[in-house]
């Protein structure tokens, strides 16, 4: 299930098993957030589905809807 | 040396934002894109304006030519890159940046490299050329994922005139969508764009130009004013550069708003910010995103992948530090921002080795609750306010010059 | 007719002629450039 096994991406880099996302949340709505985690945030998501993300891909991630999109884009079995 | 602050130009008078010349300009504009429904007769009636200010801003062959080196250069290795990049290296892709980002530095320092440097003879200068040569990056790295990659699109995205002067630093999807558009209105509509427009020009023209004699810029033999004024000179003046800038972008921001352009923001209360970092997440947002898109994630990712998991935060607080020496460089390359950049640079490196070593500990002891009172917010952004003001002393005055100044503001 | 939606506009235009005034009557008509202007 993408979106479960996104949340546990997401608590597992944010240290926070209560954490609980949804398609609307960006880097303001969670505290550690920042440029670095975000990346440690996508290298984990690209460990676990098994994808290489450009870094232009990378760039346009506002909200946590794009990443589902980019994850379902590259493995469409997925979505 | 500083433009904003020097108005000697005496070979090109280039087309000022406050004059009535401009005004027309911007008044046709925006009746031209709201009114032509035909897209190739609007685009090229958008090239046109383009062209038309811009030239004014072009004193010689030099920067025309260079100009359309760049232009038709960062076009053709866009189509190569189309047509054989997916076999490239990753490095490949990297050095090409590096190779815009040393073209920026040798154009913008003839004396960079001396006789090697190929401007070192032929100097040019090309009007915000900082910002032609990220757009240049954007454009290239990102050239497989871009629609409406024509030629057209691609110089009125590189001129466009609103942002052509200072940004802020529009990205190439963001600009086609709209180019392409037509009757589509994003956001605010007349009245607030016109009222972005009046306060622009009041934070630029009424109040950042009528109080920059306050600043300590202008004061002549600034380390032997009174102790007061020093500081109230100081802090005045980053005040003073925030009200031009911000309200240069305003201005901007809100005409192209009306050209059916929505550009992206520059400034987020800046003043509000508690540390360097959120400084720069509130300052020139425009630059800080690019930077952080097109160089610290590529470089992050690189080192989180290959480095070893104990060096790696040694190695991101490198990261950090030369992004920031980047960052101070972009905008001269003068002692004295690489000094300002090394100082920004450091403070961002202090504040990560704060957040990993010192912050679990007070957040176990009982100074928590007083980290977490609003007096100590205030007190965070006045400490910040204080420091970036003293660092953008090293803009104008030089290493030496302004270490006399901050040796006067701590009575040493 | 929308009253409530004239009324706000009206406002808002008389504001804008509040601003437009200022800026004639005190803009600093000295050619100078933007500080963060790269040439």
């Amino acid at each position: 299930m993408l979106q479960e096994d996104l949340q546990n991406i997401f608590r597992q880099v944010f240290e926070d098993e209560t954490l609980v996302i949804n398609d609307e949340m960006t880097a303001k709505d969670v505290e550690k957030w920042d440029s670095l985690s975000h990346i440690t945030l996508i290298l984990e998501v690209e460990k676990f589905f098994g994808l290489k993300l450009k870094n232009s891909e990378i760039a346009r991630l506002k909200r946590v809807a794009d990443l589902k999109k980019l994850v379902a884009k590259h493995k469409p079995e997925l979505a | 040396m500083f433009p904003g602050l020097d108005t000697g130009l005496s070979a090109h008078q280039g087309l000022f934002l406050n004059s009535w010349h401009f005004f027309a300009v911007a008044v046709l504009a925006v009746v031209c894109l709201r009114t032509i429904p035909v897209r190739y007769v609007r685009q090229a009636a958008l090239m046109a304006f383009n062209v038309y200010f811009l030239s004014y801003f072009l004193y010689g062959w030099y920067p025309v030519l260079l100009l359309a080196g760049l232009l038709v250069g960062t076009y053709l290795i866009g189509l190569i890159k189309l047509k054989w990049g997916q076999n490239w290296p990753d490095g490949l892709v990297v050095g090409l940046v590096v190779l815009f980002w040393i073209f920026l530095f040798l154009v913008k320092d003839p004396r960079l490299l001396g006789p090697a440097n190929p401007f070192h003879y032929y100097p040019v200068q090309l009007i915000g050329v900082s910002y032609l040569v990220f757009r240049s990056i954007n454009y290239v790295v990102d050239v497989e994922i871009l629609e409406n990659r024509n030629f057209l699109t691609f110089v009125n995205f590189m001129i466009f005139f609103p942002t052509l002067l200072a940004g802020p630093i529009e990205r190439y999807d963001r600009f086609e969508e709209f180019h392409s558009a037509f009757g589509y209105q994003e956001g605010p509509t007349v009245l607030p764009s016109l009222h972005r427009i009046a306060n622009g020009l009041i934070k630029k023209f009424v109040l950042a130009d009528n109080l920059m004699v306050f600043g300590i810029f202008m004061k002549p033999d600034q380390a032997e004013l009174a102790w007061p004024l020093i500081w109230l000179g100081v802090m005045l003046q980053l005040a003073v550069i925030y009200l031009d800038f911000s309200g240069y972008c305003d201005l901007v921001i809100g005409l192209a708003a009306l050209m059916g352009f929505p550009v992206c923001e520059n400034f987020d209360r800046p003043y509000l910010a508690r540390n360097v970092q959120d400084f720069w997440n509130r300052w020139h947002m425009s630059l800080t995103g690019f930077i952080r898109d097109y160089v610290f994630t590529p470089l992050s990712r690189l080192v989180m992948e290959k480095a070893d998991r104990r060096r790696q935060f040694a190695w991101i607080t490198a990261v950090y530090f030369f992004c920031m020496l980047l960052i101070a460089l972009w905008h001269d390359t003068t002692w004295g921002f690489f000094v300002f950049g090394l100082l920004h640079g450091a403070a961002l490196v202090g504040l990560q080795l704060f957040r990993k070593y010192l912050s679990p500990a007070i957040g176990r002891s009982g100074l928590a609750s007083i980290r977490d009172e609003a007096a100590a917010a205030w007190a965070a952004r006045a400490l910040n306010y204080a420091f970036i003001s003293m660092t953008i002393l090293f803009w104008y005055f030089g290493v030496s010059g302004s270490l006399e100044i901050i040796k006067a503001m701590v009575r040493l | 007719m929308n009253l409530k939606h004239w009324g706000k506009d009206l406002a808002g235009a008389a504001w804008l002629a509040v601003k437009i005034a200022v800026i004639l009557l005190l803009m600093n008509s000295g050619r100078t450039f933007f500080v963060y202007q790269n040439f």
